[in-house]
């Protein structure tokens, strides 16, 4: 296990992180869901160490937490990164001289690799080259573990593409892998092995990407067609404009149910339904 | 650690044009008003001042949670900082100095009469900037540059406030202060002491930060 989480709690005034439970094989993408304010920052600030857990155990590696361990974890984090007066080549000064395993020639390869200019502030970079710089700067120390907060919001589905590719190349060695918290589940559903859904601080599901898919599904219905559906069959529904949208599990589908789907179900109705439904 | 020391070095270099043009400022109202003082001491405290505004940079751009993410322990991350002081204090006497050499020997060549005095005033200066960073840094270490601000203008109007206190008990007392000798005491040791005092205000200063920084989220 690359990373292992056990009963994690954290609390503040306004939220509180509740006995959080997750796990990162290794060769695994994990993605991490949840709407804004979910706590998927803060889990990941915990495993970190950015910020200090109440009670509860991260293990990195199957160790203890320490500092040193962090030599095989490359980050990107939403909002922020490295003081963007810089160019690429003081990066590049400031890198080498924090990891010891820093990997110029490889850092250099993919700088020109993505056509990013090397003597410009990072400041007037596109939001796009920043956010591939962020993750070329994340993987060039050989690390054995991505974590990646939002690393792709801002992106056009071009680069999106791409910096998917990098990530799936990352795994390919079956010794890597990425915990990937993201708004955009469309990604997940391309790249993902396993999908952790956080909601109001509490882990709702933790469950391989394709058990989620086989798992549930989601029937649009009007206020009549509502009626129909045994309330012990709902997991959750949201009233819309004009219809009703209706979670249940598929062990729960009736063939009187199977004239309401009329999608496939995608992550994102799952995510929605559980915030947002009652 | 030398990573961290190397970004804020570099921050540093980004600012030179900033530093020169008010170098040059300087040393033309120094040649304006005859006095060399403000010319000799206004770069190296610039530079020591630069201290402070690494941390709000670093603030502005929220690189505190990837050091975080760096192996590094927050001691190491704190020791730094200081690391980096230090050789701004290094890089700031080696310029002063060199200021002070061009002025007495190329510039103004009968400038010898006044040297030994700015160079007291030069180290006093020094010292003094760096009295500053060592309130500074925990404090900020503690509240955040923003909030830091704050905390430091109420501590310096309740220093002002004891000492109008004071000096109207002073005032309203018998007491006699031997100021003759207390002068008489800073001219003969003043460097030493304030070196003394200097080096002392550091140590606390870092053993504050590491104190206030181990318990901090970011």
């Amino acid at each position: 296990m690359n990373i292992e989480v056990k009963n994690l709690n954290k609390s503040f005034d306004d939220f509180q992180l509740k006995n959080v439970n997750i796990e990162v094989p290794k060769g695994k993408i994990v993605g991490l869901i949840g709407e804004n304010g979910a706590g998927k920052t803060t889990l990941i600030k915990c495993i970190l160490g950015a910020m200090f857990k109440d009670s509860g155990e991260v293990k990195l590696f199957n160790k203890e937490y320490d500092n040193s361990l962090k030599d095989d974890i490359g980050v990107v984090y939403d909002n922020s990164f490295i003081i963007e007066t810089y160019n690429i080549k003081d990066l590049n000064l400031i890198m080498k001289n924090i990891y010891k395993n820093w990997d110029q020639k490889l850092f250099f390869k993919y700088i020109e690799e993505y056509n990013l200019p090397l003597k410009k502030e990072i400041r007037k970079l596109s939001t796009g080259m920043k956010k591939k710089l962020e993750i070329i700067t994340a993987i060039c120390h050989h690390p054995k573990v991505l974590i990646l907060d939002e690393p792709t919001s801002g992106l056009d589905p071009v680069i999106r593409s791409e910096v998917l590719d990098l990530f799936q190349d990352f795994v390919n060695n079956n010794d890597n892998s990425i915990l990937l918290s993201t708004h955009i589940t469309s990604d997940l559903e391309h790249i993902a092995d396993n999908v952790i859904f956080i909601s109001k601080g509490e882990i709702i599901f933790d469950k391989p990407l394709k058990e989620i898919k086989d798992d549930y599904i989601v029937l649009d219905v009007d206020k009549e067609e509502l009626k129909n559906i045994a309330k012990k069959d709902i997991i959750r529904y949201k009233e819309n404009r004009i219809d009703y949208q209706v979670l249940i599990h598929k062990k729960n589908m009736k063939t009187k149910y199977e004239k309401y789907i009329k999608r496939i179900t995608a992550l994102d109705d799952i995510m929605l339904l559980y915030i947002r439904g009652v | 650690m030398r990573g961290l020391i190397i970004k804020d070095l570099l921050f540093i270099k980004s600012t030179w044009k900033n530093l020169i043009i008010l170098f040059i400022g300087s040393l033309l109202i120094s040649v304006a008003l005859g006095n060399y003082l403000l010319a000799v001491c206004s770069l190296p405290v610039m530079l020591l001042s630069s201290g402070i505004n690494t941390f709000q940079t670093d603030e502005f751009y929220n690189t505190e949670s990837y050091t975080l993410s760096y192996p590094l322990s927050r001691k190491q991350i704190v020791l730094a900082k200081y690391l980096f002081t230090i050789i701004l204090l290094l890089i700031s006497t080696y310029i002063g100095l060199l200021i002070y050499w061009l002025i007495s020997v190329i510039i103004h060549p009968g400038f010898n009469g006044l040297n030994t005095d700015m160079l007291k005033y030069f180290f006093m200066t020094e010292a003094g900037a760096l009295i500053v960073d060592s309130f500074f840094y925990p404090v900020i270490y503690k509240f955040g540059c923003e909030k830091s601000r704050l905390v430091l203008m109420s501590i310096v109007m309740l220093l002002l406030g004891i000492g109008s206190i004071l000096s109207v008990y002073i005032n309203t007392s018998n007491i006699t202060l031997d100021l003759a000798g207390g002068l008489n005491f800073i001219q003969t040791y003043g460097l030493q002491v304030l070196g003394i005092t200097v080096t002392l205000f550091l140590i606390i200063s870092y053993i504050l930060s590491i104190v206030f920084y181990k318990h901090k989220d970011y």
